[in-house]
């Protein structure tokens, strides 16, 4: 016994076996051992109910040529592709916006902040209210400038917009808060020299805040990928994937195969694929910021 | 200065505020929008033009609405699920990130490695296996199969590891000569000083499971057993002509986390700093 522990104290060495045991086993269960179980089942055909048979690769097969699978895998990178810069610019310009010292800022920064607290299912059902053809408030203000009217959830091109304006307005003051606290991170002085240099607020923006911020602007796009490939309730909401599949997510197909049609192979080998989408694409975004750090 | 530059400043001022009120205007509308509605006959709610202060205030659209569902069940509900990950992960987290901060082990860097891992798998690539583990184990439809799955988190325990390494040392030590465990020193002396960081991310925590959908949809099917954002999205299900009662419960549904963010509102920022800038 003592051999094993070598230098270590066996007391301190128990201590963090109790300390790390509920989270470690927790861990295991929740995510490693379903990670396997996933990968496993990708190559199996199973209801969850009958037996489970062997199909190698079947699934992959079946996948890559069904064109609703195809039509998701456009739709989320549409999604994702307008999402993430509309988001990522957006809190950013919220939080040079509300990076002052009028006295009454405070007010607005709550205000700002104050969508993330409706919950995110609640925020679609008030939006679907707003985004009513016939009477909703928005086809009212269009009415107000002399726009015709929009059907939004209800047309194929305006559906996927309208998914994300809830889940951008939602998210913003989040992330405004995040850049709020980089910005007051950025040292005055590298403003004053800038100043004294004749630098305008503009050249000081691109020239000193956007490279002091990088760190907190690469956060916040590859949280927000994250975040994007993962969206699923506002669609659950306000379009069921429709409509014809203009708002089919990824994850609305893993959801319907999955839960409703009881294809669990086919479901766990297009939520391996949404695994692989997610990792290279965080891990790639990580790379290009980083790259850019050594201009 | 001239009279120009106090011009153009009184000017981008002036411009500064207009924008603030515009953005701020169209962040609370929602909000605005939906009290609105809630508190409006039924034919009211869908008139056109529409308009923003209803003629009388309807409060029966509430009354009407805890008749029609048990609302009040699935608040009871979403407290428990919540509050009880909420005080688990809390203590799980801090427990294994004071160990792998602060106490030392073999194979203590490989196990940090190994759990910051599992923060790169999403929900929605383990979400099948986890249902039929949960079902398998016959937590279907149960508290347990709402809250267990959610209460390992690696980010949690991350963020507090880095909380814990620059934990004060000679504090520790202290009572570590004066003959206490290291059990006995997390639970006397560090648990009760990270109470600031700790309540930071409970309200966060809270919050973010108090939003839970999908799992809550696909792991229970009972009245009983649902919690707050799914019971608002199968009422709206069944009242689609309703609008003022769907907006009435949707209204009811924010209430607690505003509530939170009212009182808390200092830990929130707090907690959405430490969760952004430090991850």
């Amino acid at each position: 016994m003592n051999k094993l522990f070598g230098k270590y104290k066996k007391q301190e060495v128990l201590a963090a076996g109790f300390f790390l045991a509920p989270d470690v086993i927790g861990l295991l269960f929740i995510y490693v051992i379903p990670i396997i179980f996933v990968l496993y089942l990708s190559f199996h055909s199973w209801t969850g109910f009958d037996s489970i048979k062997f199909i190698g690769l079947n699934n992959y097969l079946v996948l890559f040529k069904d064109p609703l699978w195809l039509k998701s895998l456009r739709v989320t990178f549409f999604y994702v592709l307008l999402y993430v810069p509309i988001v990522t610019l957006g809190s950013l310009g919220l939080a040079v916006l509300v990076n002052t010292n009028l006295p009454e800022i405070k007010l607005f920064r709550t205000v700002y902040f104050l969508p993330i607290v409706m919950p995110l299912v609640v925020a679609a059902i008030v939006w679907e209210f707003i985004y009513m053809p016939s009477y909703g408030f928005l086809n009212y203000i269009f009415d107000i400038f002399g726009l015709s009217k929009h059907a939004f959830l209800g047309s194929e091109n305006e559906a996927l917009i309208s998914v994300i304006i809830v889940s951008t307005w939602r998210q913003l003051g989040y992330y405004m808060v995040i850049y709020l606290a980089g910005l007051k991170d950025i040292p005055k002085m590298y403003y004053d020299a800038s100043k004294v240099d004749g630098a305008n607020p503009l050249k000081q923006f691109i020239h000193v805040t956007l490279p002091m911020l990088k760190p907190v602007i690469t956060f916040v796009v590859v949280v927000n990928l994250i975040f994007a490939l993962q969206d699923f309730d506002p669609v659950y909401v306000l379009t069921k994937g429709g409509p014809n599949y203009a708002t089919y997510l990824q994850t609305y197909y893993i959801y319907e195969k999955g839960f409703r049609f009881l294809k669990m192979g086919l479901a766990s080998s297009a939520s391996i694929i949404l695994l692989i989408i997610i990792l290279t694409g965080s891990l790639a975004q990580l790379k290009i910021f980083r790259g850019g750090e050594y201009e | 200065m001239n009279r120009n530059t106090i011009k153009n400043l009184v000017f981008r001022k002036i411009l500064m505020r207009v924008l603030l009120i515009i953005v701020a205007i169209i962040m609370f509308f929602p909000f605005l929008w939906m009290v609105s509605g809630a508190f409006k006959p039924s034919d009211e709610v869908m008139e056109y033009p529409p308009r923003i202060i209803p003629s009388e205030v309807r409060f029966e659209n509430f009354t009407e609405l805890f008749k029609e569902v048990p609302f009040e069940r699935y608040m009871i509900n979403s407290f428990i699920v919540a509050g009880s990950i909420t005080l688990s992960s809390l203590l799980f987290h801090s427990m294994a990130g004071y160990a792998l901060a602060r106490l030392r082990f073999p194979g203590r860097r490989f196990l940090f490695i190994g759990i910051l891992s599992t923060m790169m798998i999403p929900f929605y690539s383990i979400v099948i296996p986890l249902f039929i583990i949960i079902r398998q184990v016959g937590w279907y439809d149960t508290y347990l199969g709402l809250i267990i799955p959610w209460i390992p988190h690696a980010f949690g325990i991350f963020l507090l590891r880095q909380y814990y390494i620059t934990f004060p040392k000679e504090l520790v030590d202290a009572a570590v000569i004066d003959g206490c465990s290291h059990i006995g020193v997390f639970f006397r002396i560090a648990l009760p000083l990270s109470k600031p960081i700790l309540a930071a991310l409970g309200v966060i925590f809270f919050i973010s499971n108090w939003d839970r959908f999908l799992w809550p949809l696909l792991i229970t099917s009972s009245a009983e057993m649902r919690v707050v954002p799914l019971g608002v999205v199968q009422f709206k299900g069944q009242y689609v002509a309703h609008w003022n009662l769907v907006l009435a419960g949707a209204t009811v549904a924010c209430i607690p986390t505003i509530i939170i963010f009212m009182m808390l509102q200092n830990f929130i920022v707090k907690g959405v700093k430490t969760t952004g800038i430090k991850g």
